[in-house]
């Protein structure tokens, strides 16, 4: 069975819980907040969190990056465990991983430009139509700040798994 | 130890991309300085060039996957970087775009 093979690669338990978890998380928040509808009219100024919360914020991302690269290298958890046959890519995988790779980019490239644009448009209208990408951030963060931290410390440990290449790990 | 820098530095084509890549970089967010007088929007041009970067990098690559006779800018194969050059570059490059974001832009 080819799925019973994908669950047996390495990492694949920790892909198919985070990704179940972050479905199911995802999926309480977006009941939670049609349930509970908040007053937004605070957010139009688009101001973050200040001090001492942003620091927390900060240091926590960066403990959870930290944390994320370097539990990428335990054996048997996201690397291939002691006597797990390894070979090599086959190149039609490389190819559909690298298509992968600038299909995010390109998404990537979209929401940075929509945002530089929207950032620019401020000045004009300081209650435009379009909000900021950040905006969205920042008024989750003033409106939920505790159930943010947990999103951010999450997405900051998956950078780090993925970002963060480190060579010659055992 | 500069003479074998120098020497990596002019074989790997991996550090002759992200010179240039930086280069340019460099040169196309001063141009962008001169159209816009706003720092925070400035830094979010600066970021639409370095991920129009990484997207033409990544689709040149694509195209050398399927096309043979296009080099590839970034190899898979080991060209020599120093295990401590690949452990440091991501925390620094995040450290520093915290402190920018953080102390300069906001």
């Amino acid at each position: 069975m080819y799925w019973r093979e994908v669950v047996r690669r390495p990492g694949a338990l920790v892909a198919i819980v985070a990704g179940l978890g972050g479905t199911a998380i995802t999926l309480g928040v977006v009941i939670y907040m049609l349930l509970h509808k908040r007053d937004i009219s605070s957010c139009a100024a688009g101001y973050a969190m200040g001090p001492p919360l942003d620091a927390v914020f900060v240091v926590t991302c960066l403990a959870a990056f930290a944390a994320g690269g370097l539990l990428s290298g335990a054996p048997g958890l996201t690397r291939p465990a002691p006597g797990y046959p390894t070979g090599g890519q086959h190149p039609d995988a490389r190819t559909i991983v690298q298509a992968l790779l600038v299909a995010v980019l390109l998404v990537l490239t979209l929401l940075m430009a929509y945002e530089t644009w929207s950032v620019s448009m401020l000045d004009d209208n300081p209650s435009p139509q379009f909000w900021p990408i950040t905006y969205f951030v920042r008024c989750a963060s003033r409106l939920e700040t505790f159930a943010t931290l947990p999103v951010a410390t999450a997405i900051c440990a998956f950078s780090g798994k993925w970002l963060w290449y480190r060579p010659g790990r055992s | 130890m500069l003479r074998r820098l120098g020497a990596f530095v002019r074989r790997s084509r991996s550090v002759h991309v992200l010179g240039a890549g930086l280069l340019l970089l460099v040169l196309l967010s001063a141009l962008a300085r001169l159209a816009i007088q706003d720092w925070f929007t400035w830094f979010w041009a600066v970021t639409v060039i370095a991920s129009a970067e990484l997207l033409f990098i990544a689709g040149w690559d694509l195209a050398a996957q399927l096309d043979r006779r296009l080099p590839p800018l970034v190899t898979d194969q080991d060209e020599g970087w120093s295990p401590w050059a690949h452990a440091v570059m991501v925390p620094f490059f995040l450290g520093a775009g915290v402190l920018v974001d953080h102390f300069l832009v906001h």
